[in-house]
């Protein structure tokens, strides 16, 4: 049976590139438990924020299948170093995304908006002195700010731009990012959501929480 | 990069109204065979600008698509061989994406373009880091360590002061909890 998600061992580096870790793997883990419901969604597009090394969005090119099946894969990140590597890590395991150096989807909010299906975000959400936010290199990789929720809260208007009116996305949470009150900012915008996966290790608490938008609501 | 890409990209150069479509500089372009999905042509053909995408395919060397199409084409087998062709198996491995209205240069290098934009084309700051790996690596964890609990931290530090000097305390506390901010 084939890997349905990206091997470590051909997963590419850098040393200003963030590696996968506890959060990169719950992050997966929530596709994962929710892969049925992704291959039913039969997405066309979908995207990754902030794809770092890469190890995400080649899970989810895993996962779901690729071009045979009529799905495109977008991934950004704001680190040069990054993307060259997320290219690296798509090539080693024979999957494709079209891959853009930018901040957050900057350049993709006209033309894209409305078309991405699923949306998949690990974004920087450790607590930080505010001028660390924006840096370049690694540090863009965790540098959330107050709260953590800097990059965040920019984040969340331009997901709701780009998500198609069946558009999932998937965020990655700290217990500081006080993830209740993200679900409550989100259902004004209309989204329902749910915590996918929680974890605690002994650094921190994470929650993966997936929006939708929710009709009924209306 | 993809024609389909180019077709999703503007220039977001700050103050540019209508940064759509850029030019291409091109320098080298591949070719990458994929299985052609008629579903997703189908489903995409109405949000593509054709035109954007006939002036990108020739400007990489590719002059088979007519200069004007309508839905009614999908059901060509040859439109959309050629469509597909265009769209998605033409990468711009090397070169440039033009702003149509200022004329900035986004490179595209290994196939990927970079739309990162100077300071002063953003307004927004964004400075520098020349921290090691190693130390970032320290201040990352140290940030998770206690960012949880930075009203805890505060108080504590605001009753370590205590000890010593309650006058100090008022520069470090505003939790409204603490006898420093209080």
């Amino acid at each position: 049976m084939p890997f349905k998600t990206a091997q470590i061992r051909l997963v590419s580096s850098h040393s200003e590139v963030y590696e996968p870790c506890d959060d990169s793997f719950a992050l997966v883990d929530a596709l994962l438990a929710d892969r049925s419901n992704l291959i039913e969604h039969k997405p066309k597009f979908c995207m990754e924020v902030g794809c770092g090394s890469g190890y995400v969005i080649t899970s989810l090119a895993l996962l779901l299948g690729h071009e045979f099946h009529g799905i495109h894969y977008f991934a950004t990140d704001t680190n040069p170093h990054a993307v060259r590597v997320t290219r690296e890590t798509m090539e080693a395991h024979g999957v494709h995304a079209e891959l853009i150096s930018t901040d957050i989807a900057s350049g993709l909010e006209k033309r894209l908006a409305g078309l991405v299906d699923i949306m998949v975000v690990n974004p920087p959400y450790v607590p930080t002195p505010e001028d660390e936010v924006g840096r370049e290199g690694i540090i863009s990789a965790w540098a959330g700010g107050e709260d953590g929720r800097s990059v965040i809260d920019r984040i969340l208007p331009v997901a709701d731009n780009l998500l198609s009116r069946k558009g999932w996305l998937y965020l990655v949470t700290l217990e500081s990012n006080h993830p209740l009150q993200l679900c409550l900012q989100m259902r004004e915008r209309g989204y329902a959501s749910r915590i996918v996966v929680q974890r605690s290790t002994d650094e921190e608490s994470l929650h993966i929480i997936k929006f939708w938008r929710n009709f009924d609501k209306e | 990069m993809r024609l389909l890409t180019h077709n999703m990209l503007s220039s977001n150069v700050k103050g540019v109204t209508n940064g759509f479509p850029l030019g291409i500089e091109v320098e080298k372009v591949v070719e990458k065979q994929v299985e052609l999905s008629a579903d997703f042509l189908i489903n995409i053909f109405s949000k593509i600008e054709w035109k954007a995408l006939v002036d990108a395919s020739r400007a990489v060397g590719y002059a088979e698509l007519p200069d004007q199409a309508d839905a009614s084409m999908l059901d060509s087998d040859e439109f959309l061989r050629k469509f597909h062709h265009a769209l998605l198996e033409l990468h711009l491995e090397e070169g440039a994406l033009l702003c149509p209205e200022t004329g900035r240069r986004f490179p595209v290098n290994k196939g990927i373009p970079n739309m990162l934009l100077h300071e002063d084309e953003r307004g927004v700051s964004h400075g520098g880091c020349r921290k090691s790996n190693t130390q970032l690596r320290r201040i990352k964890y140290f940030d998770r360590k206690t960012s949880l609990s930075w009203a805890e931290q505060c108080i504590m530090m605001a009753v370590d002061k205590l000890k010593t000097t309650t006058s100090a305390l008022c520069k470090f506390c505003d939790c409204g909890k603490c006898p420093a901010s209080a």
